[in-house]
C-alpha cells in the first residue's frame, strides 16, 4: 500500500507541476489544486503507516501502549493545511476572475515593460 | 529612577505629539509641548547634575546578556557633557523653530520627530553599554531620515534623506558587525561576555581587544560608523545633501549634535584604540583629508546654507584629526587635553550661524551669496551676530574658537610617530587646510553684508527678535568663554577627565600663552586665508567651468543611482522575467536538482511494489486516479475539467481513510464539495473558450516541461516512500525518548503517569504527570484546539485574511464602478487596453461579465428544502463529539459551509433572502474572538494563553460530554472557517 500513496504522490506531484508550468491561469489555478492534492498525500506519508496501525483516536481512557497508532502530528498539520489551501485558491479563482474583467486574458505573461513604466 | 524618567521624557512627548487630538488643538501646540518637555529635561538633568554625589549616576538592567546587551546608563564625564550640549542646545533650537516654521507646516510630525531624535541622541550619549548605544544610534538615523524628508513634496529633499539614510545605516551595520566582534573576542578570551561592552569594561579589557589578531579589522569597522555618522571623508557627501531639511533641523541634527555622534564614539574609543598605529593612520587620514574637502567645497557653494554644510565636514574632520593627533596619548603623562572644548566650540558657533543663514533666508528669500550684498544697513543685528561667530569659526583672538584653533594646532604639533609621513604631513595638510577656514569664514561674514546690494528684487529685513535670541545666546556664550576661558575650562575638564579618560591633564588653556610658533602659524593662516578669499571669485568661475566635478558625490551616484539598479535590473530580468511559467520553471528546476544532489549523498530506499493489500483496490485506485488525471490535464472543455477534479478529491479523501486519517477523510470531502462549487461558479463566469488555442508544437520546451514535472514527482514519492519506512511515534526506536508525537498520544485524554517515579521510569521527565491532557481521545483534534492551539489560532486567521482579500477584491471594484468619475476611469482604461492590443476592433468591447446564480434545477431545489436541515444537525453532532471521535470546529464548519451553499445554489435570492444576504463576514471576527478570547480566559486566571481546562457534562442523547475550554476554542474555529467559506461562495455567486 506504500508503493500505491508514492505512486499517487508521484502523478499528482507530476500533473500538478506539469499544469503550473503552463501560461493560462486556468490550468495553472487546477495545478495548484492538484499539487496540493500530492502534497498533502506526501506530508500523510510522514505519519508513518503500516498495515495493522490504528488512526489516531484512542481506544481506552488511561495509560496505554501507543505504538499502535499512526503519528497524528501530520494529520494535524495536513487537516489546517486543507482548509488554508481552500482559502487561498477561493482567493487564486477570485483574482482570476478580476484580472480577466480588466484585461480581457488569462495569459500569465506580462507585457513587457516599456521605459516609461519602469 | 530620575535618570531613567530624564531618558524617557522626550519620547513620552513624541508619543504624545503623535497621540493627541490635532484637530482640535491649536497649531502652537506641539511646539509648546516640546517646549515643556525639553524645559524639564534641562530640569531633570541639573538635579542629576549637581543633586548626586561623587560617584557617576547609573542605571543597569539585564537585557540580553548573551550578546552582551544591558539596559545599562550612565552620567560619566562625557555623558553628561553630551547631554547639556544635547538638551541645552535643543532648548533654544526648539524656540527658534516656533518662530522660523510656518506654524501649519505639518508641526505635530515635525515636533514630534525632533522630541523623539533629541531622546534618541540622549540614548547614544548616556549608553553605558556600546550596542545599547548602537540601538539609540539607529534611531538617531531614522528620525534624521524623517526630518531630512521633512518637505517630502520635494524630490531633492527625498534623495537627500534616503542618501542620509543609506550611509548611516550602512555605516551602523559596520558598527553592529564591530561590536559584535567584540563580543566574539570577548568570549573567545574568556572575558565575561555580559558584561563585556560596557564602555568602562571594554577599557578596562583593552589589551585583551588590541592585542587580538582580528584587532585592525574590528576597529576599522567601528570606525566606519564613526566616519559615516561624522559625514568623514568618502562618505562626507550626505551631509551637503542633509541641508534639504528646515534650517532648525539642520542647525540640531546636521551641526550641533547628531552628527557629532561619530566624534562622540570616537571619543569612546580614543582611550582604548589610540595606541595603534593604525587609528592614526585612519582618523588622522580621514580627519586631514575631510577638513580639505570640505573646506574647499565650501569655498565653492554658492548657497550660504551649503557653505555652512561643507564647512561643517570640514569642521568634523578637523575634530576626527584632533583624536587622531592624540595617537599613543591616552595613557601617557600628557593625555590628549580638552577634546571636548572643541566640541562645544563647534556645536556653539555653528548651531547659531545655522539659525542665522535662516533668518537671511527669512529675510530675503535667498540663500545665495552671489545675489546679496549691502545687508548690513537693513539687517544689522544678523550682521553683527554673524560677524561674531565667524570669527569663532575663523579662530580669531579673544572668541571661543580662537581656544580651540589653540588645542588643536599645539595638538598637531605635538603629534609623535616614527613614520615621516604621518610626522609631517598630517599637521602640514591641516594646516594648509584651516586657510579655506578663514577663507570662507570671511566669505560668510562680508559677501552678504557688504558692498552693493546685488540683485534690486531682494527686498531684505530684519528678523524678528524670537528669531534672533537664540543665535544671540549661543554667540554670548562663545564670546564670554574666549574672553575668559577658566568658566569653561574647569567643568570641561573634569567632564574630560571623569571615568576612564587616564590621568588629569596638567594642560592649561589661555589665549597669548604661546606667542611662539603657535601665534605665527596663526598669523600665516589669516594672511594668505585672505588670499585665497579674494581668489575665492575665480576658484568659484573655475570650479564651475570644470561643470562641478564632484567626484566623490558623483562615486555616490555611480554606486547607488547607476551600478545598482542596473545590476538589479540585470538580476530580476535574467532570474525573474515577466512571464510565470518561466519563473515556475526556473525555480522548479532549481529545487529538483537540489534535492536530487542532496539525495544523492543519502540512501534512500526506493518504493517497490508491494501488495498486502488487496492488489484490485490499489491498482483499481491507480487507474481511476490516473484516468480523471489525464481528463484535467487534456481535456478542451473548462467545465469537464472542472468536474473531473471533483472525483481526484473524493479519492484524495480515500486514500485519507486508508491511511488511517478519518479527520482528514471527512475534511477533504467537505472541502472538495465547496471547491466545486466555486470552480464551478468561475466556470460559468468566463467565456468558455477562455482556453488559448494550441500552441505551436515546440519540442525542447514542452520535452522540458515534461522531465521536470515527473522528476518533480519522482523526488516527492521517493521521499514520501521513505516516510512510510519510518517508525510509528509510540515504536521502539523512540521508546525512551519523549517525542512530542508520543507525547501527544499519551496525554491527549490524561497524563501517562500517576507518579513521578512511574515517569521517570519511563524516561520521561518528573513533571509529566502535571500535564492533565487534554481530555480527549481524537488526538488530532486535540492537537488542533489544546497542543497546538496557538497554531490553529494563526492559521485560522490565515484563513480569514485570504477571505477579506476576496472581499477587497469585489469591493474595490464595486465602489470603483459605481461613482461616475470611477466608471469614466474604468472606460477610459478599457479604451487603453483595446487601442493597445486591438487596434483594429476585432474583439467585442470587454464589458465586466454578467454573473449570476445559474437556474436552479427542480430536484435540487426540492432536496434543498430537506437536506441542509440534516447537515446542520449532523454539523452540530460532528462539532460535538469531536474531541472523542472524528469531528471538530474546522469539519463542522465546512459541513455547515456545504449546508448554506446547498440553500445558496439552489434557490433564487427572492426565494431565500435570509441565507443570500447574510453577511457572512461579520462570523470571522466573531470566531476569533471566541478563540482569542478563551485564551485571554487563562491568562486572567494566571495560566500561559490558550491552556484549556475540562469537565464532563451528562446530556440528553449524547451521554456523557465533556464540556472543555477548548469546546469554545473550537466554537471559535467554527464560526471563522464558517463566515469565511459562505462569504467567499456569496460573493462569487452575487451580482
Amino acid at each position: 500500500m506504500a508503493f500505491l500513496a508514492s505512486f499517487v504522490v508521484f502523478v499528482f506531484v507530476s500533473a500538478g507541476l506539469y499544469l503550473l508550468m503552463k501560461r493560462n491561469l486556468f490550468e495553472v489555478l487546477l495545478g495548484t489544486i492538484v499539487l496540493s492534492h500530492g502534497v498533502h498525500l506526501f506530508l500523510l506519508s510522514m505519519s508513518g503507516w503500516r498495515a495493522g496501525t490504528l488512526p489516531p483516536i484512542l481506544l481506552h481512557d488511561g495509560p496505554h501502549d501507543v505504538s499502535v497508532y499512526v503519528d497524528p502530528l501530520p494529520q494535524a498539520l495536513i487537516l489546517t493545511a486543507i482548509v488554508i489551501s481552500f482559502g487561498v485558491t477561493s482567493f487564486l479563482v477570485v483574482l482570476m476572475m478580476r484580472g480577466y474583467e480588466e484585461t480581457e486574458s488569462l495569459e500569465a505573461t506580462e507585457e513587457p515593460r516599456g521605459e516609461g513604466e519602469a | 529612577m530620575l535618570f531613567v524618567t530624564f531618558l524617557l521624557l522626550p519620547f513620552l512627548g513624541a508619543v504624545l505629539a503623535f497621540l493627541l487630538p490635532r484637530d482640535r488643538l491649536p497649531a502652537s501646540t506641539p511646539w509648546v509641548l516640546t517646549l515643556v518637555t525639553t524645559g524639564l529635561c534641562l530640569v531633570l538633568l541639573a538635579g542629576l547634575t549637581f543633586g548626586g554625589g561623587e560617584a557617576p549616576v547609573a542605571v543597569h538592567a539585564a537585557w540580553m546578556p548573551q550578546v552582551g546587551l544591558n539596559f545599562s546608563i550612565w552620567l560619566d564625564g562625557p555623558a553628561l557633557f553630551f547631554a547639556w550640549l544635547v538638551v541645552g542646545i535643543g532648548f533654544l533650537i526648539f524656540f527658534y523653530a516656533g518662530f522660523y516654521m510656518d506654524p501649519k507646516d505639518s508641526p505635530w510630525r515635525f515636533y514630534g520627530t525632533m522630541l523623539f531624535f533629541m531622546g534618541s541622541m540622549v540614548g547614544v550619549v548616556v549608553s553605558r553599554n556600546a550596542m545599547l548605544m548602537f540601538l539609540f544610534w539607529e534611531l538617531t538615523s531614522i528620525s534624521s531620515f524623517i526630518l531630512i524628508g521633512h518637505w517630502h513634496e520635494k524630490a531633492t529633499a527625498r534623495a537627500g534623506a534616503l542618501r542620509a539614510l543609506i550611509v548611516t545605516g550602512s555605516g551602523g551595520l559596520c558598527l553592529l558587525a564591530g561590536l559584535a566582534a567584540l563580543v566574539w573576542i570577548a568570549g573567545a578570551s574568556g572575558l565575561d561576555v555580559a558584561s563585556c561592552l560596557e564602555w568602562d569594561q571594554l577599557w578596562e579589557n583593552r589589551a585583551v581587544y588590541t592585542g587580538h589578531a582580528a584587532a585592525p579589522w574590528v576597529l576599522l569597522l567601528l570606525l566606519l560608523g564613526a566616519f559615516t555618522k561624522s559625514a568623514q571623508f568618502p562618505f562626507h557627501f550626505w551631509l551637503p545633501g542633509a541641508m534639504e531639511a528646515p534650517t532648525p533641523v539642520s542647525a540640531f541634527l546636521h551641526a550641533a549634535t547628531m552628527v557629532k555622534a561619530g566624534i562622540y564614539l570616537l571619543g569612546r574609543l580614543y582611550p582604548i584604540y589610540s595606541d595603534m598605529t593604525l587609528w592614526l593612520w585612519l582618523v588622522g587620514g580621514a580627519g586631514v583629508l575631510t577638513m580639505v574637502v570640505g573646506g574647499f567645497m565650501a569655498m565653492v557653494s554658492r548657497d550660504l546654507k551649503q557653505l555652512l554644510a561643507h564647512s561643517t565636514v570640514s569642521q568634523l574632520g578637523l575634530l576626527t584629526a584632533y583624536y587622531g593627533f592624540g595617537f599613543a596619548r591616552a595613557g601617557s603623562e600628557a593625555p590628549l587635553p580638552l577634546d571636548l572644548m572643541l566640541v562645544l566650540s563647534h556645536a556653539l558657533f555653528k548651531g547659531a550661524l545655522f539659525m542665522i543663514v535662516g533668518v537671511i533666508d527669512h529675510g530675503c528669500h535667498t540663500r545665495e551669496w552671489t545675489r546679496l550684498g549691502g545687508l548690513r544697513r537693513t539687517m544689522p543685528v544678523t550682521m553683527a551676530l554673524t560677524l561674531v561667530g565667524c570669527a569663532s569659526m575663523a579662530g580669531v583672538p579673544l572668541t571661543f574658537g580662537f581656544v580651540a584653533k589653540e588645542l588643536f594646532l599645539k595638538a598637531s604639533l605635538a603629534l609623535q610617530t616614527d613614520v615621516a609621513l604621518l610626522r609631517y604631513g598630517l599637521p602640514t595638510v591641516a594646516i594648509l587646510a584651516s586657510l579655506f577656514t578663514v577663507a570662507y569664514c570671511l566669505r560668510m561674514a562680508v559677501s552678504p553684508f557688504f558692498g552693493k546690494p546685488r540683485d534690486p528684487e531682494i527686498h531684505p529685513h530684519e528678523g524678528g527678535v524670537g528669531l534672533l535670541i537664540s543665535p544671540a545666546l549661543l554667540l554670548v556664550l562663545c564670546l564670554a568663554a574666549g574672553l575668559y576661558v577658566p568658566i569653561l575650562e574647569r567643568p570641561l575638564a573634569a567632564m574630560t577627565n571623569a571615568g576612564f579618560y587616564g590621568t588629569a591633564s596638567s594642560f592649561v588653556v589661555g589665549f597669548f600663552h604661546h606667542a611662539d610658533k603657535l601665534l605665527a602659524i596663526a598669523a600665516f593662516l589669516f594672511g594668505v586665508g585672505t588670499l585665497v578669499f579674494l581668489a575665492g571669485g575665480w576658484l568659484l568661475a573655475r570650479y564651475e567651468a570644470a561643470g562641478s566635478p564632484a567626484i566623490f558625490r558623483t562615486s555616490y551616484e555611480l554606486l547607488f543611482d547607476k551600478w545598482i539598479p542596473a545590476f538589479a535590473g540585470w538580476l530580476a530580468a535574467t532570474v525573474q522575467p515577466a512571464s510565470l511559467s518561466t519563473n515556475v520553471m526556473r525555480t522548479l528546476l532549481a529545487a529538483v536538482v537540489l534535492l536530487i544532489a542532496a539525495g544523492l549523498s543519502a540512501s534512500f530506499e526506493l518504493p517497490r511494489a508491494d501488495f498486502d493489500h488487496p492488489p484490485v483496490l490499489a491498482i483499481g485506485l491507480g487507474v481511476l486516479i490516473v484516468a480523471c488525471l489525464l481528463l484535467v490535464l487534456m481535456h478542451n472543455v473548462a467545465l469537464i475539467r472542472v468536474i473531473a477534479m471533483a472525483p481526484l478529491g473524493l479519492f484524495v479523501a480515500l486514500l485519507f481513510q486508508i491511511f488511517k486519517a478519518p479527520d482528514l477523510a471527512l475534511t477533504q470531502i467537505l472541502v472538495e464539495v465547496v471547491m466545486l462549487v466555486v470552480l464551478l461558479l468561475l466556470v460559468f463566469h468566463l467565456p468558455q473558450q477562455m482556453l488559448p488555442p494550441r500552441r505551436p508544437f515546440r519540442l525542447p520546451w514542452r520535452v522540458l516541461r515534461v522531465a521536470l514535472a515527473l522528476a518533480g514527482g519522482a523526488v516527492l514519492a521517493v521521499l514520501s516512500h521513505s516516510g512510510f519506512a519510518r517508525d510509528l511515534p509510540g515504536g521502539p526506536t523512540f521508546a525512551g525518548e519523549p517525542r512530542v508525537s508520543r507525547y501527544y498520544l499519551e496525554n491527549s485524554k490524561q497524563a501517562a503517569f500517576e507518579t513521578a517515579e512511574e515517569a521517570l521510569a519511563a524516561g520521561y521527565p518528573a513533571d509529566v504527570r502535571y500535564h492533565h491532557g487534554g481530555g480527549g481521545k481524537n488526538v488530532v483534534n486535540v492537537i488542533l484546539v489544546d497542543f497546538r492551539g496557538f497554531d490553529t489560532l494563526g492559521e485560522v486567521a490565515v484563513l480569514g485574511i485570504a477571505g477579506l482579500g476576496v472581499l477587497c477584491l469585489f469591493t474595490l471594484r464595486r465602489t470603483h464602478a459605481r461613482s461616475p468619475e470611477g466608471r469614466a476611469l474604468a472606460l477610459r482604461e478599457v479604451q487603453r487596453v483595446n487601442e493597445k492590443f486591438d487596434p483594429e476592433g476585432k474583439v467585442r468591447t470587454p464589458v465586466v461579465p454578467r454573473k449570476m446564480w445559474p437556474a436552479p434545477s427542480l430536484i435540487v431545489s426540492e432536496m434543498a428544502r430537506i437536506v441542509p436541515g440534516l447537515m446542520l444537525v449532523l454539523a452540530v453532532v460532528l462539532f460535538l463529539s469531536g474531541h472523542n471521535s472524528p469531528g471538530g470546529g474546522f469539519i463542522a464548519g465546512l459541513l455547515a459551509s456545504v449546508a448554506f451553499t446547498t440553500v445558496l445554489v439552489s434557490f433564487r435570492r427572492r426565494d431565500a433572502q435570509p441565507v443570500h444576504d447574510f453577511d457572512y463576514l461579520r462570523l470571522l471576527p466573531l470566531g476569533l474572538t471566541f478563540a482569542i478570547g478563551t485564551g485571554l480566559v487563562a491568562i486572567v486566571l494566571g495560566l500561559p494563553f490558550l491552556t484549556s481546562g475540562y469537565t464532563y457534562v451528562h446530556l440528553p442523547f449524547f451521554g456523557e460530554v465533556e464540556f472543555a475550554s477548548a469546546a469554545l476554542f473550537d466554537l471559535g474555529v467554527f464560526l471563522a472557517v464558517l463566515g469565511t467559506t459562505l462569504m467567499i461562495i456569496e460573493r462569487l455567486g452575487r451580482d
